[in-house]
């Protein structure tokens, strides 16, 4: 497993799909950040808020995030670079590396909005919420940025990208089972947007409520400016759990499949 | 120390109604080159996957290095290096960059076997240049040389040779036998290059539409496949001692039909001709006989030339 991991670890810093994900999204997280300044000062229409939109969080991460689940996944399938490490690991050491590596990457595309709201926050400048995410919502909350207070936008920053790729790691076995990076991705950005949905529906029910909030698709895991310490750790508890099981289900898939 | 690398009972897999491996029941031994020769679709890929532990046998039983094992363990796997189909390469990664990246996977502690491997497979100072840049041939090479990272004891390689120049196949043949000779390591190759695989390997498997045909040894094979001269005479005592009275040391061989076989005479008809009828035998047969590799492939496996 630990072989596994650093040879996963040093594909990822020679993959050319991962740079430039974690780049887009750092690109993307400062003009976002910075338009939403713009249209505080109101040079900006609300006419133009939709577009600042497909600058945020949720779109580039639900985006981006399947792509690197394809990538990290399903990509060893094509370069067969699988057949060594069945060889040298096996096939559980294989998706427990894959599913570490894959979340944690997904998990990171998230950071850069997190520092940009530190940075943007720094400014003591005004900023308009595009929408309503915890991103835009810190940095549009203002105030002086104390130790405590760059403390909670770390950690809503981690929970928020840890969620996000607990979310998206329905992928996992979506790539095991596909080996298509982009197909995974296609699939992935639907689910995204769908699952939240579905999620809503379910927890309408009677007796599926519960179920739902062991989940990360339960509104309640989403963090906010006001999240308590204790409700930001049962998140992180619940993704992470998550995105476990989501591996185990890799791992039933791909135990005794055959590998070309 | 168990001689048996590799033992396979009643091997077989399917794949909805095709099978592909059929009740293979195959002994692989220490140190020997096994040529595994088969039409396309014969069954030698699927074979070389279900001893790699890519993909898991319908039924039957792979034992590997004596373990007493009915299915492959982890740390028996961890004893194989395979070229299948073809190599698993990082195409944005230099030839070093796959080596270091395959170590670290295989957990080899000493780096310089890196370098090493390079050199013995001809690709010493290839630099910066990326994989997907690579020749075909250059591809092959580095295959071979992430196949051998870990010290293997069986080495699986498919098609190995090809898109290498003539050099390379000399090279890789050379390499394969000293693998075995010097390291005891035990090679399973398939090639479609009949004449290649018959200068490399000790034994051969002879697979068609996933069955073991035909095991037989290079001693076998040449046996099978050698060429010779074939004399008969009305006196078979008479031809007998003329032949060795003019071609001392010839290893001539008395059939049951009385003739007789000169194999290392195949190309000598004319001179074998002049001394008996110097020995006043006239013969009533004189003919090169003997079959080629490729029509005794075809012959065990129910091709036509």
């Amino acid at each position: 497993m630990i072989n596994q991991l650093r040879a996963d670890l040093y594909v990822l810093r020679h993959s050319g799909p991962a740079v430039l994900c974690l780049l887009a999204c750092t690109v993307a997280a400062v003009l976002y950040t910075w338009l939403q300044h713009v249209l505080a000062q109101g040079s900006l229409g609300p006419e133009a808020a939709s577009g600042v939109q497909g600058l945020s969080d949720i779109l580039l991460v639900s985006l981006l995030g399947p792509l690197l689940f394809g990538v990290v996944v399903s990509q060893p399938f094509e370069t067969k670079s699988v057949h060594n490490a069945l060889l040298a690991s096996g096939r559980g050491a294989f998706v427990a590396s894959k599913t570490v590596i894959a979340a944690g990457l997904v998990t990171a595309l998230s950071l850069p909005y997190g520092l940009a709201v530190l940075v943007g926050r720094a400014t003591e400048a005004e900023f308009a919420p595009a929408i309503p995410t915890a991103f835009s919502l810190l940095l549009a909350e203002g105030g002086a940025l104390d130790a405590g207070e760059v403390r909670s936008i770390l950690a809503i920053t981690l929970t928020s990208g840890l969620l996000t790729a607990a979310k998206l790691s329905v992928c996992l076995p979506l790539a095991i089972w596909l080996k298509r990076p982009l197909v995974v991705m296609a699939a992935g950005f639907v689910w995204s947007f769908l699952a939240d949905l579905l999620a809503g529906e379910l927890s309408e029910i009677q007796g599926l409520d519960a179920l739902v909030r062991l989940t990360p698709f339960a509104l309640e895991h989403l963090p906010t400016v006001d999240s308590s310490g204790g409700e930001l750790l049962g998140t992180l508890a619940v993704s992470a759990v998550f995105i476990a099981v989501m591996g185990l289900v890799s791992w039933l898939i791909f135990r005794r499949a055959d590998v070309k | 120390m168990n001689e048996d690398v590799l033992v396979t009972r009643d091997l077989t897999k399917r794949y909805g109604e095709h099978t592909a491996v059929s009740s293979m029941s195959i002994r692989l031994r220490r140190g020997r080159i096994y040529g595994l020769i088969g039409r396309n679709g014969a069954g030698k890929t699927s074979l070389m996957r279900l001893v790699s532990g890519m993909s898991t046998p319908t039924s039957g039983s792979i034992e590997l290095f004596g373990s007493g094992a009915d299915a492959p363990r982890q740390r028996d796997l961890a004893r194989i290096g395979t070229l299948i189909e073809s190599p698993s390469l990082h195409g944005g990664m230099t030839a070093a960059q796959n080596m270091h990246l395959h170590r670290l996977q295989r957990g080899v502690p000493d780096a310089a076997i890196e370098q090493q491997l390079l050199e013995l497979v001809g690709l010493p100072d290839t630099g910066r240049k990326k994989v997907k840049d690579f020749s075909l041939g250059m591809r092959q090479r580095l295959g071979i040389a992430l196949a051998l990272i870990a010290d293997p004891e069986l080495l699986i390689l498919d098609e190995p040779v090809n898109g290498l120049d003539p050099l390379g196949v000399v090279e890789v043949r050379r390499l394969v036998q000293h693998l075995a000779a010097e390291r005891g390591m035990t090679v399973l190759i398939s090639s479609h290059n009949l004449p290649e695989l018959f200068q490399t390997a000790t034994d051969y498997l002879i697979v068609e539409a996933g069955e073991v045909r035909m095991t037989l040894t290079l001693e076998e094979l040449e046996a099978q496949t050698q060429q010779y001269l074939e004399v008969a005479a009305g006196d078979t005592e008479a031809l007998v001692t003329a032949l060795e009275q003019a071609l001392p040391g010839s290893d001539a061989r008395v059939m049951p039909s009385g003739t007789v076989r000169l194999p290392h005479h195949a190309d000598q008809a004319e001179q074998v001709l002049r001394h008996l009828i110097a020995a006043d035998v006239w013969p009533t047969r004189l003919a090169r006989e003997g079959e080629s590799l490729e029509s005794f492939f075809l012959s065990v496996v129910g091709g036509e030339s």
